[in-house]
C-alpha cells in the first residue's frame, strides 16, 4: 500500500509535476489546489506527509498550517513547505518560523529539483516512522 | 555896500557960513565911508554926507531939515526924539540900532552920536553892521547847534555802549546758557567762557575755570595745548603730533577752524565720544583775538555707527558667503550688489559689472523677456516675485547658463527701486542629476537582467517539470499524461513570448495601432476570460456599464492587455487577502469623466497597498507575486496606456483594496 502524499498548490502546473514525481517514486500523491481543499483532503485521507504551498487564494499556506497545528489529530503530519522564490511572496517565513510554533519537517524552494525533493520526502518520512 | 564915486564930493551946506574947521572936517567926511550926518540940538538934520544919503537909499539934499529920530527905530528913535539934553551931558554914545531906509527896510547899524560943544550941533556917524550882524548870528547859531550836535552825538555814543553791553550779556547769556558744550579762551589763551554744558560736560565749573588756563584739565592727564590753543598758531605738525590718532582736520564748515574726534572714558558713566571744533575769533583787522571751542558729544551716534557698520559688515559677509549667486540692482537699474556665487556663475568680476551693467546684459533677449513677464504675472508666484524659475543667464564668455532663479522687486511705497535675485548653478546639479540617472539606468539595467534571468529560471523549472511529466509518461506509455506535460510545456513556451512581448513594448518597440472599438464589448471580452480564473481563486468579478461612451479610439491589443493586466492583479490583491479569508470581489466599471472619451475603473477588496508598494508600483520587475509575476505588468499597462495619451491612475488602502483608473481621452 503506498504511502499518501497531500500536495497543495494553486499552480495546477506544479501539481502535475509534483503528482508525476511522487507516482514514479512509488507514493500516491493527493492535490488540492488551496488551504481549504488541503485540509478536507487532510481530514477524509489522512496523508503521511504534506507538500505545502504558502501562496495561495482562498487559505493560504500559513493559515493552513495554523488549521493543522490546532488539530490534536492533523498536527502529526509532517509539512514540508515548498516556497515561492524567497523574498518575493510578501511573506516573512523565517519571522513565521521563529515563533517555534511550528516546526517544518523540510522546506523546498521553487524551482523544485527532483531528487532533493524525493529524498527531503523520504527523509521526514523515515523520522516520522523513527518517531512514531 | 557900494563905495561912494572917488572925486564926487557933494557939499550941502553954505560954506561961507561955516567956520573953516568945520569945513575942513566936512570935507574929510564926505569921502568917509561911515553915514555922518549934523543935527541941531532940535533934531533937525542940517548936514551929511554921501555916504549917509546912500545907506538911508534918499537923494541926500531930501535929508536936509529932516528930524534925525525919524530915521532911526525902537530905543534909538526914542532917544534921539526926547532925550537931546542928555546926549549934550553925556556928550558922546554909541549904539546898535536899526535906521529905516527909503523903503522902510531895517538896517542894522552901529551909531556914534558926539555933541560938538563949539557948533552947538550933534555928528551922528553910522556904519553898516549887516554883514557883522551875520557873522554874529552865524557864530551864534554854529555853536547852538554845535553844541547840539555834542550832545546828540553823546547820546548815540551812550546808546551804543549800552546797547553793546547788551549784545556783550545776550551773547554771554546765549554762551553760557547754550546746550552745546563751548568755551571761549582770549589771546593770551586765558579762559573767558566756560559755559553751563561744559560744566556738565566735564565737572569743571566756569568758576573756577575762567581766567585760568586750565582748558587742558578736564580732558588730558598733563598741562598740554589743546585745539583752541593750537587754532590760534600755525603750528601744524604740532598740532598733528598732540592730536594724532584723534582724527584732526580743517573743518569743512567753518573757515580756519580745526576739527577732532576722541573718545575718554573718564568723562560720563561710560566714557565721551566727543567730536569737537575749534575756531579763531579774528578782530576787524584780521587779528586772533582768541578762539571759540564747541563740543558735540558722538558718543550715542558712535555707538549706532558702530551698530550700523556691523551690521552692513554682517549683512555683506552673509550676501557675499552665501551659496546661491546674489545680485540686485538699484533704481537706475544698474547692477549694485554681485557677491561671490554669482561671480563665480557668471565669470565676470565685480569690478566689471557693479554700476555698469544691467539684467539685459547677463540675458539673452528671449530669457530678460519671460523673466520679466514672470515678474509682472503668477506663474512663478504672486506679481513682483520670481520663486525658483528654471531659466540661463549669460555668462562673460556669452554662454548660457542653467539656473534656478528666485527674484522680488523691491519697493518703496509704490515705486519700484530695485530688485534682488538669487540665482543657484544648475549645471553641476545637472551633471549630478544626468550621473544620477545613468546610474539608475545601470542599475535598472542590472536589476532587469537579474528579474529577466530569474523569470526564465521559473520558466526553465515549468518547462523541465513539464518534460519530466512527458518523459515520464512516454515511459509509462500513458498518452494522456504525456499530452498534460506537453500543454505545460507549451504554457511555459506561452510565458516566454509574453515576457518578450512586454518587454518589447516597455522598451518602445510598439507603437498603437488605433481602431474605433466599444468599451462594453472590449471589457465584456475580458471578464468572459477571466471568469474561470477568478471562480478559481474564489473570487466574484463583476462589471458595470455606468455610462454610454460610444466607439473610441484604441489600439485593440494594448487596452485589452492592459484591462486583462489589471484584472490579474486585482484577483491577485484578493487571493493574498486570502490569508485571512473575506469576501473577495472584483468589479470592472466604465463610464465616461468630463474631458474624458472612456475610464475603466478595476476595484478590488483585496489586500491594498501599503506606502513602500504604492511607490515602487510602477518599478520595473517590482512583483509581490510568487510564480505569476514577472514585474513588467503595470510598467508595461502605464507605458500602453501613456502611448494613448491617456493616464493610469490608483487609489489604494491597506487592507480594504484598490481601484486603478485607466483614462484614454477623446480623439
Amino acid at each position: 500500500m503506498p504511502k499518501k502524499i497531500l500536495i497543495v498548490d494553486d499552480d495546477p502546473d506544479v501539481r502535475l509535476f509534483l503528482s508525476t514525481l511522487l507516482k514514479d517514486n512509488g507514493f500516491e500523491p493527493l492535490e488540492a489546489a488551496n488551504g481549504i481543499e488541503g485540509l478536507e483532503l487532510a481530514e477524509l485521507q489522512g496523508p503521511c506527509l504534506i507538500l505545502l504551498d504558502l501562496m495561495m487564494p482562498r487559505k493560504s499556506g500559513i493559515a493552513m498550517l495554523s488549521d493543522l497545528n490546532n488539530s490534536e489529530r492533523l498536527r502529526r503530519i509532517p509539512v514540508i513547505m515548498v516556497t515561492g522564490v524567497t523574498g518575493e511572496t510578501g511573506i516573512d517565513l523565517n519571522a513565521f518560523l521563529a515563533r517555534g510554533a511550528f516546526v517544518p519537517a523540510g522546506i523546498i524552494e521553487k524551482p523544485i529539483d527532483p531528487d532533493l525533493l524525493i529524498s527531503t520526502v523520504k527523509k521526514a518520512l523515515e523520522g516520522r516512522s523513527g518517531n512514531a | 555896500m557900494a563905495g561912494i564915486p572917488e572925486g564926487s564930493c557933494l557939499v550941502l551946506h553954505d560954506e561961507g557960513a561955516m567956520t573953516d574947521r568945520l569945513i575942513t572936517e566936512s570935507r574929510l567926511l564926505e569921502s568917509g565911508r561911515d553915514g555922518v550926518a549934523l543935527f541941531d540940538i532940535g533934531g533937525s538934520i542940517s548936514a551929511c554926507n554921501l555916504a549917509f544919503a546912500y545907506l538911508l537909499g534918499y537923494e541926500h539934499n531930501l535929508l536936509q531939515k529932516r528930524p534925525v529920530h525919524s530915521l532911526f527905530r525902537s530905543h534909538a528913535r526914542a532917544v534921539l526924539r526926547t532925550h537931546l539934553q542928555d546926549l549934550v551931558i553925556l556928550g558922546f554914545i554909541t549904539l546898535e540900532t536899526e535906521i529905516v531906509g527909503k523903503r522902510s527896510e531895517p538896517i542894522p547899524v552901529e551909531a556914534t552920536i558926539a555933541w560938538i560943544p563949539g557948533e552947538q550941533l550933534f555928528k551922528i556917524a553910522i556904519r553898516d553892521i549887516t554883514v557883522k550882524k551875520r557873522l554874529d548870528e552865524y557864530r551864534r547859531t554854529y555853536a547852538e547847534r554845535l553844541a547840539i550836535e555834542v550832545a546828540e552825538r553823546t547820546a548815540q555814543l551812550t546808546e551804543a555802549q549800552k546797547e553793546l553791553q547788551r549784545q556783550k550779556t545776550t551773547a554771554e547769556g546765549i554762551i553760557y546758557g547754550s546746550p552745546i558744550p563751548m568755551f571761549v579762551i582770549d589771546k593770551d589763551h586765558r579762559i573767558t567762557h566756560w559755559n553751563r554744558a561744559s560744566e556738565r560736560l566735564t565737572g569743571f565749573s566756569a568758576r573756577e575755570m575762567i581766567g585760568t588756563k586750565r582748558q587742558w584739565e578736564p580732558f588730558f592727564p598733563s598741562p598740554r595745548k589743546v585745539l583752541a590753543d593750537l587754532v590760534m598758531e600755525n603750528t601744524p605738525e604740532e598740532a598733528e603730533r598732540l592730536y594724532a590718532g584723534m582724527n584732526l582736520r580743517k573743518s569743512q564748515v567753518v573757515q580756519e577752524a580745526l576739527e577732532a574726534e576722541h573718545f575718554f572714558p573718564h568723562l560720563g558713566p561710560n566714557g565721551t565720544h566727543l567730536f569737537a571744533t575749534a575756531s579763531p575769533i579774528e578782530d576787524e583787522a584780521g587779528i586772533i583775538q582768541g578762539a571759540i571751542v564747541t563740543y558735540q558729544d558722538f558718543t550715542e551716534r558712535t555707538a549706532l555707527m558702530a551698530e550700523l557698520k556691523w551690521r552692513e559688515a554682517y549683512l555683506n559677509n552673509l550676501i557675499q558667503n552665501s551659496i546661491d549667486g546674489i545680485i540686485a540692482t538699484d533704481s537706475e537699474g544698474l547692477i549694485a550688489i554681485y557677491n561671490r556665487s554669482a561671480e563665480e556663475i557668471l565669470g565676470y568680476t565685480p569690478e566689471e559689472i557693479t554700476g555698469r551693467m544691467r539684467y539685459q546684459d547677463i540675458l539673452s533677449e528671449e530669457t530678460a523677456l519671460a523673466i520679466r513677464d514672470a515678474f509682472y504675472g503668477d506663474t512663478y508666484g504672486p506679481p513682483g516675485k520670481i520663486l525658483n524659475m528654471i531659466t540661463s543667464l549669460l555668462g562673460k564668455k556669452r554662454e548660457p547658463i542653467p539656473v534656478r532663479f528666485t527674484g522680488t522687486i523691491i519697493f518703496d511705497g509704490e515705486k519700484e527701486i530695485g530688485s534682488v535675485v538669487f540665482i543657484q548653478d544648475l549645471r553641476e546639479l545637472q551633471r549630478l542629476q544626468r550621473e544620477k540617472d545613468q546610474a539608475e539606468r545601470m542599475a535598472a539595467i542590472g536589476k532587469t537582467v537579474a528579474s529577466v534571468a530569474h523569470y526564465i529560471k521559473n520558466v526553465l523549472s515549468g518547462l523541465k517539470g513539464g518534460a519530466y511529466v512527458v518523459r515520464s509518461a512516454i515511459a509509462k506509455g500513458d498518452l494522456d499524461l504525456t499530452l498534460k506535460g506537453w500543454e505545460m510545456v507549451e504554457r511555459n513556451l506561452d510565458q516566454i513570448g509574453q515576457i518578450t512581448a512586454d518587454m518589447l513594448i516597455y522598451a518602445g518597440e510598439r507603437s498603437p495601432v488605433r481602431e474605433h472599438l466599444d468599451p462594453i464589448e472590449l471589457v465584456s471580452e475580458v471578464v468572459e476570460l477571466m471568469r474561470e480564473r477568478a471562480r478559481l481563486a474564489g473570487v466574484e468579478l463583476v462589471s458595470e456599464f455606468r455610462e454610454e461612451t460610444g466607439k473610441v479610439a484604441m489600439d485593440r491589443t494594448a487596452i485589452y492587455r492592459s484591462l486583462l493586466n489589471l484584472v490579474a492583479n486585482a484577483i491577485d490583491a484578493c487571493t493574498l487577502k486570502g490569508m485571512t479569508e473575506g469576501e473577495a470581489k472584483v468589479v470592472i466599471i466604465v463610464d465616461r469623466p468630463d474631458g474624458w472619451a472612456v475610464r475603466f475603473q478595476v476595484f478590488d477588496s483585496g489586500a491594498g497597498m501599503d506606502q513602500e508598494t504604492q511607490q515602487k508600483l510602477f518599478t520595473d520587475f517590482f512583483t509581490t507575486k510568487g510564480y505569476a509575476g514577472t514585474g513588467l505588468g503595470l510598467p508595461v499597462t502605464r507605458k500602453m496606456v501613456e502611448d494613448h495619451g491617456g493616464k493610469l491612475l490608483f487609489h489604494s488602502e491597506p487592507g480594504r483594496g484598490t481601484t486603478f483608473s485607466l483614462l484614454l481621452p477623446r480623439n
